[in-house]
């Protein structure tokens, strides 16, 4: 049991989007339909020369106020025992309802064209057979054995930290404790399980 | 949900890297080189990749990986994948694909066919290389071509990149060898300062970007000069849009200031540098003091001690000053006191000559040069001089202006000024650059010579270049084409090139029978590609339209593992193996590396059955030109293996026991086996469970082996050279060039004082994350997904939004960018308004453009670059002038 | 009005058309079975409480279907739907759907047999549809409503909205197919209409009001929606102010024009569509990334 949070440091992200592609690869996402689970925001604001370029990566916040999954009418999502949010693909209606309920913009649906494709590159390792809405799962398989998540592993540069936040001596839970990672919209009431420093 | 459920759920959703094997290898996507595993899976006997991680234990990348290094493996699997010989059909013109696939006897007897038919001699054959020849089949590539009396290798990287930019940085510093590009200690520097690079570090270089990442985290000032707010401008405390091409002015005023206001570190630059040497005066110009043996190289400096109050004679080539030539401590200074002279002749020191040389820079002045303003220019110089350890970044890609080569020299010597060649936050060498250098001192105390390959720094390019270049080192009397060509040009009166090392200088001239050599043409009627891309990464792609098409030339042949844009025009394409289906020939050092390490790749999937490994194919041509005991002889000689060793395991390729590629590898680890004190058997296992091994420390091998401190640099003198002797050498030999001034210099892009008319535009390009320069890995399907994410950004031109808006122009817009200087180069594209570039210039990608349509994913994306830049190279090392010209935009 | 940040917004994409369309539907079917049952139980209307009931009936069966094959991606989990009964919205709406449909086939039945046993029942069952169907546009509003994550959303004033028009268009439509029934019904209806659109107008008002000094994602979206001619045309003349001054006028003039209520129904039906469609259409996410 553990409370599994991210803490993102928008100081030292350039942008690579090494995370996106470890993602894809380690879960099989639909990036030929330009669809992730993790994605990196590129954002220009100000006038020239007075511009900034800002790069904020986007994934699932694992929140303990999930608007996803109070809405969600299957209990298709749920909370793991790590506190992490989860989609079970069997009993998932597809209904969508969880895409407009997430502040975050974290879900897509792995539709129809998407399982043929990935079923066509993947042929008997494809890990999505079914229809419906996916999104990030904190990489569970590979943390149970004992590994960082796929975007967290690869990050070069550090931008992504991971651990449990009920560890007091878990980098992130002193980086959340310090004041430093701040969680984005805490007005929306969602309280956000990935911490950003910027 | 309960529990069990819960449990039940999770269990049906796996991840690609659960249960896989673990394959070690080394990337090939960029030459940044890092360390990687392969994880593969088994499905029905067959290994599948799946996944690509860093190496945790890679002392480069520590355990991360890029897009571009994760998606690698996705190349085995590409549609496109060439899997069988290809020959040309008959009749069908080269740029056309039109081929029938072939047996590899058929190919190779095609081959060799045509070589008779056309009698092509060696020296009319070339060898055009891709980085991965330069690093990774070194001994193999050099030994080859040398062999089979080949003087004509074209190394891709040179032109675009190590000549036209490293050799700067090199002449300070010494290095200019594979792998010479250094791999700085970011993470403990305090002050770091960027210049013409994106692709070095963040667009993306792990090694770097692991090591930047932790400076921004331990507060670092990071300043960055770029007229466009490129991924690593984004990370700037201060990002200093400058003008394209004026680089070198803000570092001559920043080298302006810091010697005046006395701000470097006094103690290395006496101690350590050639600031304090004494300069003569010499028919009005002042010319080093010193004394010379026979083939040039200085035997004796001169310092004046300020303990004796002496002029006192120091070791020719040493690593400090504070000995002279009997032993005795002295104190060289770098201002001498009024009315020394040396023999009745006028004396001053280095540092006299710079301070001097340096005064018309000014900050002012640079800030006319460069649209920065001046106080900006004095405070940053400030900073840098005081803050400690600051760190000047090498940079990396070269090219772009004739002033490249000098604005890198002028960066390492501001990194000499404040200390920071090889101490913690500055440039820390490599550990095999180290390396290299404790064996050749060890050689020389013997008086002997090592193998080529393990010439430190300058002397293995010298060598290895000298030996192309001297005619009297080919049986045949030819010499590289390039020097044919500059001979000629000399003889027409024509300006030339000094050093033209592995270039593609006089290619086209040989092709077309326009060459002449000792009265009669020299032509060159073969040309051998291997994994090289000339069409896409040379400029400009009409030259080699031209070349390849020419009917002189008999034949071309490519190596490659996709079909490149310049597969097109060959006439046998040859498939290869690509770097994670195969087990390399060697055991390399880990790059750039400050730590000592070695690693190789492992074979993890099986390529496509017809494709064969480098190594293979060579050794193939090799015995097919009737050369493989001089190969074996050379590959020996050149890389120190034992030749016995090297017979053997051939012997058995040759009986079809092994492969070429195996029969190298075990000559490689028992050579290796024997070094590291262990059991070819062992050192494989070891290498194969940890793929990196780590031999030494940065720190532990510092302790005995710091550059400088412990060791000369292989620069003339041993010291960092401020003022150049290899320099001076060329000033007497070709007489004084801006490009070889051995001191300052500021050399003007020539796009300065071009008015521009209201469509017109200064231009630049850069890298970016996801695609590594020009190459076929945009066509990778992960990659081009993640490129078009970008849309504009990556794949458009960007015009400054308000400039644009002036032009009528609207997001989305398809334009004509068309060179002002040369109008016949232009190129269709999608215009991105944006505010992160200056409005007085545009820039687009370099990293897309593939126009081969049996590259689905990558054909028609982006701008070719080199369809926008002429054929113009600088004098020095025919560096590209790939930014050195305006573009207009036309709707 | 001011709109910073325009070019990141990122417009919502689980909602399109076919909710709209079950929304429309599901409203009117609700509006339809409560309003039959209350014309049958205080009039004994018994045309409006028998085919009335069946039209708010096949209104729910047809909105069921557009939900099921049009919207979701996996037709066959809707048995599934009811899992999350204690807070999905979803859940609830299919709770209503089937509370309002189930307890109007018992309502209807004994139109057409005889079972005794029912009788004493009827007006249980018809009770519980007419709440559950007075219900279902509020709890579907509420539905888009109550997540946070699209501003222009997050309102009361949309079940409120939902609500009016859907009844609305019933009480137009009862007039018009079954015939006013007498003068003062005729006023009655006639009032109600007006009443609603007057109502919807102060309603849309402040909603207005709403968007115009919500979050700025919430403004964006109401930008865009407000340049639209689907809303200007589809709402805000045909949906709105039509139904308005026409039952105002049949209103103030006791002029009831024959084919007044067709007229008023077929009106706030296309409105209804328009609101319901421009509303999903411009929902834009909330901006929560810090640049």
């Amino acid at each position: 049991m553990a409370r599994y949070g991210m803490v993102i440091d928008l100081r030292t992200c350039v942008g690579c989007q090494a995370c996106s592609a470890a993602c894809a690869t380690e879960n099989q996402t639909p990036y030929w339909s330009d669809k992730w689970r993790t994605r990196v925001l590129d954002i220009e604001k100000g006038e020239y020369p007075n511009t900034g370029r800002h790069f904020v990566p986007t994934i699932c916040m694992h929140c303990e106020e999930p608007a996803c999954l109070t809405i969600c009418p299957s209990q298709a999502t749920f909370r793991d025992e790590n506190g992490s949010i989860l989609v079970n693909y069997d009993t998932c209606l597809g209904c969508k309802a969880c895409m407009a309920a997430c502040p975050y913009g974290a879900r897509y649906v792995y539709d129809k064209n998407d399982v043929a494709k990935n079923r066509e590159i993947h042929g008997e390792l494809s890990q999505h057979n079914v229809v419906h809405i996916d999104k990030c799962t904190f990489c569970f398989d590979r943390v149970e054995r004992g590994l960082e998540p796929a975007c967290v592993a690869t990050c070069p540069a550090h931008t992504r930290i991971f651990g449990d936040l009920d560890d007091p001596n878990s980098e992130v839970a002193k980086l959340v404790a310090s004041g430093i990672a701040k969680p984005l919209r805490p007005d929306l009431n969602t309280k956000p399980k990935v911490f950003y420093i910027y | 949900m309960n529990p069990r459920k819960v449990e039940e759920v999770k269990k049906k959703q796996g991840s690609s890297s659960r249960e896989v094997e673990w394959v070690p290898t080394i990337c090939n996507f960029c030459s940044t080189v890092c360390n990687l595993k392969v994880g593969v899976k088994e499905v029905n006997g067959k290994k599948i990749a799946v996944k690509i991680e860093g190496n945790e234990k890679s002392p480069l990348n520590r355990g991360k990986a890029c897009a571009r290094g994760q998606a690698g493996f996705r190349q085995t699997y590409d549609k496109a994948r060439l899997t069988t010989p290809l020959i040309r059909v008959p009749g069908s013109k080269r740029g056309e694909w039109n081929f029938k696939p072939a047996t590899w006897e058929e190919a190779y007897s095609y081959i060799m066919q045509k070589m008779q038919e056309h009698q092509v001699m060696p020296w009319e054959i070339t060898m055009m290389g891709g980085w991965t020849s330069c690093v990774f089949y070194m001994p193999l590539a050099l030994g080859f071509a040398i062999a089979n009396g080949i003087p004509n290798i074209v190394a891709a990287p040179m032109q675009q990149c190590v000549a036209s930019g490293h050799l700067g940085t090199d002449m300070v510093t010494g290095n200019f060898n594979v792998h010479d590009e250094v791999l700085a200690d970011f993470e403990n520097a305090r002050y770091i300062i960027f210049s013409m690079t994106n692709s070095g570090v963040a667009a993306a270089s792990t090694s770097r970007l692991v090591r930047l990442a932790e400076a921004k985290k331990r507060g670092a000032k990071i300043v960055v000069l770029d007229p466009r707010l490129s991924e690593l401008a984004a990370k700037a405390d201060e990002w200093l849009p400058i003008k394209p091409g004026t680089d070198s002015a803000f570092f001559l005023a920043m080298i302006h200031v810091i010697l005046r206001r006395g701000l470097f570190e006094r103690e290395y630059v006496v101690k350590h540098t050639n600031m304090p040497f004494l300069m003569v005066e010499h028919q009005g110009m002042f010319v080093p003091l010193m004394e010379q043996n026979e083939q040039g190289y200085p035997k004796a400096f001169f310092v004046y001690d300020e303990i004796s109050g002496e002029i006192r004679k120091i070791p020719g080539y040493f690593n400090h000053n504070y000995t002279d030539v009997d032993g005795r401590g002295i104190r060289p200074v770098l201002t001498l006191p009024e009315g020394i002279t040396f023999n009745g002749q006028k004396v001053k020191t280095v540092f006299e000559l710079l301070i001097e040389q340096s005064a018309p820079y000014t900050p002012e002045w640079a800030s006319e040069e460069t649209g920065i303003p001046a106080e900006t220019i004095e405070r940053i110089a400030v900073e840098f001089g005081t803050i400690r350890p600051a760190m000047m970044d090498p940079g990396w890609h070269g090219a772009r202006y004739e002033n490249v080569i000098n604005t890198r020299r002028l960066q390492a010597m501001l990194q000499a000024l404040v200390g920071g060649i090889d101490t913690v936050g500055g440039w820390v060498m490599s550990a095999e650059y180290r390396e290299k250098i404790l064996l050749a001192m060890e050689k020389m105390k013997a008086g002997e010579e090592g193998p080529v390959l393990y010439l430190p720094g300058i002397q293995f390019p010298l060598k290895a270049s000298g030996i192309l270049f001297d005619p009297n080192s080919w049986y045949h009397g030819h010499p590289h084409y390039a020097i044919a060509k500059v001979m000629q040009d000399k003889a027409e009166g024509k300006e030339t090139i000094v050093f033209p090392a592995f270039s593609d200088y006089g290619l086209k001239e040989a092709v077309e029978g326009k060459l002449m050599f000792n009265g009669e043409p020299y032509r060159i009627k073969a040309i051998i590609l291997n994994a090289s891309n000339p069409i896409r990464h040379y400029y400009p792609e009409r030259r080699w339209q031209e070349i390849l098409t020419n009917p002189n030339l008999a034949l071309v042949v490519a190596i490659d593992v996709l079909p490149s844009d310049t597969t097109l025009y060959a006439d046998v394409i040859l498939p290869n193996l690509n770097y994670i289906e195969r087990d390399e020939p060697f055991i390399y050092g880990a790059g750039p590396s400050p730590d000592l390490a070695y690693t190789t790749r492992f074979k993890a999937v099986d390529g496509p059955e017809q494709a064969k490994g480098t190594t293979d194919i060579l050794f193939e041509f090799a015995i097919g030109f009737g050369n493989l005991e001089k190969f074996m002889a050379t590959v020996a000689a050149l890389a120190g293996f034992d030749l016995e060793d090297i017979k053997q395991e051939v012997g058995k390729a040759l009986e079809g026991k092994q492969t070429f590629t195996r029969a190298m590898r075990n000559v490689s680890f028992k050579h290796y086996a024997k070094m590291l004190k262990t059991t070819p058997e062992k050192l494989e296992q070891e290498m194969r469970e940890k793929g990196v091994i780590l031999v030494e420390t940065k720190e532990h091998l510092m302790e005995h082996g710091t550059l400088l401190k412990h060791l000369p640099v292989p620069t003339m003198s041993g010291r960092l050279e401020f003022y150049s002797y290899l320099m001076a050498g060329f000033v007497q030999m070709y007489g004084y060039q801006k490009n070889w001034d051995p001191g300052l210099v500021y050399i003007p892009p020539e796009t300065k004082d071009v008015k521009l008319a209201a469509n017109e535009f200064h231009f630049i390009y850069g890298k970016v994350p996801t695609v590594s320069y020009a190459s076929t890995n945009s066509n990778n399907p992960l990659l081009m997904a993640l490129s078009k994410v970008k849309g504009g950004k990556f794949l458009g031109v960007w015009v400054n939004r308000k400039k644009g808006k002036s032009l009528n122009l609207k997001d989305g817009d398809v334009v004509v960018l068309e060179n002002a200087q040369n109008p016949e180069y232009s190129a269709k594209a999608v215009v991105f308004l944006t505010e992160m570039v200056r409005p007085d210039t545009v820039f687009i990608s370099s990293s897309f453009g593939t126009k081969n349509p049996l590259l689905e994913n990558a054909a028609g994306m982006g701008i070719p670059l080199n369809n926008l830049v002429p054929y113009k190279v600088e004098p020095f090392v025919t560096g590209f002038k790939s930014q050195e010209f305006t573009v207009r935009i036309i709707k | 009005m001011a709109v910073e940040n325009s070019l990141h917004f990122e417009r919502q994409e689980a909602y399109e058309w076919p909710l709209a369309v079950y929304l429309l539907l599901g409203g009117i079917g609700g509006a339809f079975i409560s309003l039959s049952f209350i014309l049958h139980y205080l009039f004994s209307w018994s045309p409006v409480g028998n085919y009335g009931m069946l039209i708010g009936m096949g209104l729910f069966a047809l909105a069921g279907l557009v939900l099921i094959f049009l919207d979701l991606e996996r037709p066959l989990n809707a048995i599934y739907s009811l899992n999350n009964i204690k807070t999905s919205g979803i859940s609830w709406d299919v709770v209503l759907i089937a509370l309002s449909f189930g307890g109007a086939f018992f309502y209807v039945l004994p139109f057409y047999v005889s079972i005794p046993a029912l009788e004493g029942l009827r007006l249980f069952f018809g009770g519980i549809s007419a709440i559950a169907g007075f219900l279902f546009p509020v709890i579907s509003g509420g539905l888009i409503s109550a997540p946070v994550s699209v501003p222009l959303w997050h309102t009361p004033l949309l079940p409120v909205l939902f609500l009016i028009n859907s009844f609305g268009v019933s009480v137009s439509a009862v007039p018009a197919i079954f015939g006013p029934g007498s003068e003062i019904l005729a006023f009655i209806f006639n009032l109600a209409v007006f009443m609603a659109n007057l109502v919807s107008l102060g309603g849309f008002i402040a909603f207005y009001e709403h968007a115009h000094n919500g979050p700025v994602e919430a403004r964006y979206g109401f930008h865009e929606m407000w340049k639209k001619f689907n809303f200007q045309i589809g709402f805000l003349v045909v949906g709105l102010l039509f139904p308005l001054l026409l039952s105002g006028y049949m209103l103030f003039t006791g002029n009831f024009l024959s084919w007044g209520f067709g007229a008023l129904a077929l009106a706030q039906l296309i409105g209804g569509f328009a609101l319901r469609n421009c509303l999903l259409k411009h929902g834009y996410h909330t901006y929560p990334w810090p640049y």
